[in-house]
Parts: C-alpha cells; sequence; structure tokens
C-alpha cells in the first residue's frame, strides 16, 4: 500500500528573480507503507528540497504531494495535519535541542499536537526507550550530555510525535563508528517494532546497504535510478558518475568478479563478505 | 623535541568549563604528542575522546590547563606569539559554510593573507597557486554558496593555504560530504603534503581515510593509545574495538577470514591489497 506519493514534483527556487533555480523537477515516486527507503545523491541533488516537500515546508512549484491518497497541500489544515503526520528529522538534530531538560524536548512535539498530559508522558517514555536514553537522563540538561546521546534526544523527539513516516536526513553523519552503529541499530528496531515507514537520506553506502529495503537515487534534481539495494549497487559506474559509489566490500567484489571469480556480488557488509568467500572456498572455488 | 618538530605537545591537559559547580572530566590528559614537518598524521578516536580538543589547541585557540604546546618552539600560551602561531599552523573545521566570508572565491581566499597585511601583487600569487595546487582555479570567479560541499571545503583549505601555512589541521573535514566531495578533498590534501611538502594533520572518524595517512594517532577517553604506521595501528583490533572505532573493511574481512581458517597474510588495510591477497591465496601460492 502506498503511503506517500510525490507526483510530478518540480521545486524551484527564487521565482522571479535572476537567482531562480530548478532544485529538483519532474519528480516521480511512491513510498510503501512500512518500508525502509533510502534516498541517496550528491550535495545539492535535490534530497533536502524532496524530504521538506513531504511535510508540507514547502509547497511545490508544479505537482503534488499525496499522504494516504489525499493531497497535502489541498488547505492549511491538510498541510498542518502532514506536519505531525510525517516527522522529519535533520541533519545534525542535536543543535536544535534547545529545553532545560531531555523529557522536556522530547515532550515538546507531542505537547503542540493537543494530546493529553497521560499521553505525553507514555510517548515521552516509548520515544526515550526506542533510542536508549535512561531514566536517569530525562531530567538532566540536554547540554550536559555527550554528542552521540543529543543525537538521540533529538531522534527521540521526532518519534514521540508518532508519526506514520519518519524521515531522517543523515542520522549517522558525523558520529564515530559505535555512535553510528546505535542510531542505526536504533533505527531498524524502531520500524520493525512499530510497523512505521522510515526514510533515511544518507551519503554513507554503507549505511544504507545495511539497512535499507529499496534506494532512490537523485542526480542533478531527478531521479536517476530507483530499485533495490542489489539493482541499485549493481550500476556502479553510473553511481560513481553520479558522485556516489558502491559499498568498499561491494568493490572488492566486482573486482574479483571481473578477474573470473565466480562469486555473487550482492555483498555489502564484511559479515556477508565472509560468508560468501567461505562459500567459495568450500565448494573448492578456482580462478 | 628536535628542529624538525613542528607541533609538540608536553604533558597537555585540558578541560572545558562547565556551567554548573561541578567541573567537567578531564578532556585531555596528560598527552604527549610531536608532529614532524612533512608528515601526514590521522587522528582517530569516538565522538568526545579530545580529537578536535588538539585542533583548538594547535593554533592557539585554547591554552593547556597544565603541560606545554609548542609550535615550532613557540609557546602557545605566549600572546605576542598568536600571530607567528596562526601563520604556521592553519585550521580547517567540518562544517565548510562556517568558514567562507566572501561573495566570490577569490576575494575568500585572498581574505586570510589581507589579514597578515600582505602586499596585493604578491596575494595575487599566492591565491592564485593555492586555488591551484586544491584544484579550484576555474572557480575563482563563482559564488562560494552555489559550490557543493567538496569545492567549499577545497576553498576553505587554499584559504589556509594563500596564508602559507606550514601545517594544515583538518578537523573532520568531510563529514558533511558525499563520496565525491570525500575524495576529492583527500586527493587536494595528499598532494598538498607530497608534492608541497605541508605537514597535514587529518581528524577523522572514516578508518578508509587514515589508511592513507603516514602515521596513525588513536585517542580513547583523552588519551593517546595507538600511535604507528596504519599497518602497526590497525594490527591491534582489541584496543581499536575498545576506543569504539573499527578496522577499515578490507581488514575487518580479512581479520574474520583468518579466524576461519583461511590463510591470509597479516596487515592488509586496502582492497587492493585484499583482492592481491585472496587471489594468492586461491591459486594455492602459484599467482602473484
Amino acid at each position: 500500500m502506498t503511503v506517500l506519493e510525490a507526483k510530478n514534483l518540480s521545486y524551484e527556487y527564487s521565482v522571479g528573480t535572476p537567482f531562480q533555480v530548478t532544485a529538483i523537477k519532474n519528480i516521480n515516486l511512491t513510498v510503501e507503507k512500512g518500508e525502509m527507503l533510502a534516498i541517496i545523491g550528491h550535495t545539492g541533488s535535490g534530497k533536502s528540497t524532496l524530504i521538506q516537500h513531504f511535510n508540507a515546508l514547502f509547497q511545490p512549484t508544479e505537482g503534488q504531494i499525496f499522504l494516504n491518497g489525499k493531497d497535502i497541500n489541498e488547505s492549511k489544515e491538510s498541510a498542518h495535519a502532514a506536519r505531525f503526520k510525517v516527522g522529519l528529522c535533520f541533519q545534525y538534530p542535536e543543535y536544535q535541542l534547545f529545553e532545560s531538560t531531555v523529557y522536556k524536548d522530547i515532550a515538546f512535539g507531542p505537547s503542540n499536537m493537543g494530546l493529553s498530559d497521560a499521553e505525553i508522558d507514555a510517548r515521552v517514555r516509548r520515544a526515550a526507550a526506542f533510542t536508549g536514553i535512561r531514566d536517569d537522563m530525562l531530567e538532566k540538561s540536554p547540554f550536559d550530555l555527550s554528542g552521540g546521546e543529543k543525537r538521540r534526544v533529538a531522534i527521540a523527539g521526532v518519534m514521540a510525535m508518532e508519526p506514520e513516516v519518519l524521515i531522517m536526513d543523515e542520522p549517522a553523519a558525523g558520529l564515530d563508528p559505535r555512535g553510528r552503529k546505535t542510531i542505526l541499530e536504533l533505527i531498524k528496531n524502531y520500524r520493525e517494532t512499530t510497523g512505521s515507514t522510515v526514510i533515511i537520506v544518507s551519503h554513507s553506502m554503507e549505511d544504507v546497504a545495511s539497512v535499507a529495503d529499496r534506494i532512490v537515487v537523485l542526480n542533478k534534481g531527478t531521479v536517476a535510478l530507483s530499485g533495490s539495494v542489489d539493482e541499485v549497487f549493481s550500476h556502479a559506474d553510473e553511481l560513481v558518475e553520479m558522485g556516489l559509489n558502491i559499498p568498499q566490500i561491494t568493490k572488492i567484489f566486482a573486482e574479483l568478479k571481473k578477474s573470473g571469480y565466480d562469486l555473487n556480488t550482492s555483498v555489502y557488509t564484511s559479515e556477508q563478505a565472509k560468508n560468501e568467500i567461505l562459500r567459495y572456498l568450500q565448494k573448492g572455488g578456482n580462478a | 623535541m628536535n628542529d624538525n618538530t613542528l607541533i609538540s605537545f608536553r604533558d597537555v591537559s585540558y578541560r572545558y568549563e562547565s556551567d554548573t559547580d561541578t567541573p567537567l572530566p578531564l578532556a585531555l590528559k596528560n598527552i604527549n604528542i610531536d608532529i614532524k614537518k612533512g608528515e601526514f598524521v590521522a587522528i582517530l578516536g569516538h565522538n568526545g575522546s579530545g580529537k578536535s580538543t588538539i585542533a583548538k589547541l594547535s593554533n592557539a585557540i585554547i591554552m593547556p590547563e597544565s603541560g606545554k604546546v609548542y609550535i615550532k618552539g613557540m609557546d602557545t600560551v605566549d600572546e605576542k606569539l598568536e600571530y607567528d602561531i596562526r601563520q604556521t599552523v592553519g585550521v580547517v573545521f567540518q562544517n565548510p559554510d562556517n568558514q567562507i566570508v566572501a561573495t566570490i572565491v577569490e576575494e575568500d581566499v585572498a581574505f586570510g593573507p589581507e589579514n597578515l597585511g600582505i602586499e596585493p601583487k604578491e596575494i595575487r600569487k599566492r591565491v592564485d597557486d593555492a586555488l591551484k595546487s586544491v584544484g579550484m582555479y576555474d572557480y575563482r570567479f563563482h559564488q562560494p554558496h552555489k559550490l557543493s560541499g567538496g569545492q567549499k571545503q577545497r576553498v576553505a583549505i587554499a584559504g589556509i593555504m594563500a596564508m602559507q601555512t606550514e601545517c594544515i589541521v583538518l578537523d573532520e573535514p568531510t563529514a558533511m560530504l558525499d563520496p565525491k566531495g570525500r575524495e576529492e578533498v583527500m586527493t587536494a590534501m595528499q598532494r598538498l603534503n607530497k608534492e608541497l611538502g605541508i605537514t597535514v594533520v587529518l581528524i577523522t572518524h572514516y578508518m578508509d581515510e587514515a589508511v592513507k595517512a603516514d602515521r596513525v594517532i588513536v585517542m580513547d577517553s583523552g588519551e593517546v593509545v595507538l600511535d604507528g604506521t596504519p599497518r602497526e595501528v590497525f594490527s591491534q583490533p582489541d584496543i581499536i574495538e575498545h576506543a569504539g572505532l573499527e578496522l577499515p573493511e578490507s581488514a575487518k574481512l580479512a581479520n574474520e577470514l583468518r579466524k576461519n581458517g583461511v590463510e591470509l597474510p597479516e596487515g592488509i588495510l586496502t582492497p587492493e591489497e585484499f583482492i592481491e591477497a585472496f587471489k594468492f591465496c586461491v591459486s594455492g601460492g602459484n599467482e602473484k
């Protein structure tokens, strides 16, 4: 079932001035309920412009956005409702923390939704649990936390709105390897537990390969490729041309395959790679 | 410390100021690091391990709580030397948008040397040279905010180069960039180091960038836990893991395979090395 759809979507900045620029052109894409979709593309490819249309922060210059079959820009009310149904977590969201306690920061979103105090409290605690924020941290100032913890508080704030679709722009950027893994695990876990639809925007091909069901590739404001992880990463040369790449491990396998080794190249993590090589060696693989 | 030493940390400790009465823990604990002229050093460590603190101490943005930081022998606490220190070590930060000051690329690059009071003719030459060395000369009349992230970072690097600093410290310069932008910045840094002999200190979360350095320093909770060539450092998987880091992908794979009885040599770090070792292993040692 389609939850979100962009139809012939175009957006131009600074219309009617000499600085008019087309950021996205005629984009058509659908997001299925419950899927984990990754959007990748070079800097300036239109990713951020696109995702800000999904919760009506931007109004299209042309085309429409449908949420559960309804045009979100049909009325003021529908645009307002989209803000809560589609939760958007920006890049480096920890810079947007502002409350005096972690609890209040997470509660800020749900407090604006006309919910009862008991419901707000329940949501704050659920979101804190998803993001691994312990009870004793809730009364602390968010500014006393580490970088990785702040990031998780900011993400919890969006999760607490319990949006149907959660969109995250570069959720792991700037984190160390352990912090990256933690964030990706908690997103996966959130999706599996709640059945919510999740869209992540990322520059890391490794992260995308490890979490996504499907990938949409933007290039210069249009959809250049779209498909399963296997399909998209089988276009290595085109991806490189677009300023992207394939995971390092996948590159090794593509290279070995070219040299005549009969290996499966749909390999993205070192764990998958190890299993594939062991399989190959066991059947007495030779060049 | 000898004449070749450009940056020297002697028993340096540092603590950030707390908003409350309870002092924060030490961000750096008694660290000793010497960086020689011409070296390409990568500094790795988890968030909060003290990496950025090292960058800020290196050009007198902050001063040690105890111990000394010397830049070519100049003590960074000496205010009279601040100018000379910043002309020796330049810092490039993570977010390129926070470092661009002018509306035209070449004016942005000229900003540093102009503030040093350098002759206009000399500035012209330095700006052109700097833009050429980072591969951005063709963009000299462009507006910086319309460039890609990788291009903006290269303009920021050119701005430091135009001040002719002997050393550039980069604090996670590629964190916000796409794969191509990362590649561009890495290539520019390697060229500056190899061709112009500029000392480069690269603070990064990317293990595959650290592999390209001459030397890798690993920080954990404010202390130096490893310091050596990439091959030495990445042959200590337990310490790397404990520091919240991981091995480069190719090294991780080779390690896992060795644990499963596949005969691969130690010290594999790059995809090229892995491919070569794998071919050799499969051919039973007959193929090079």
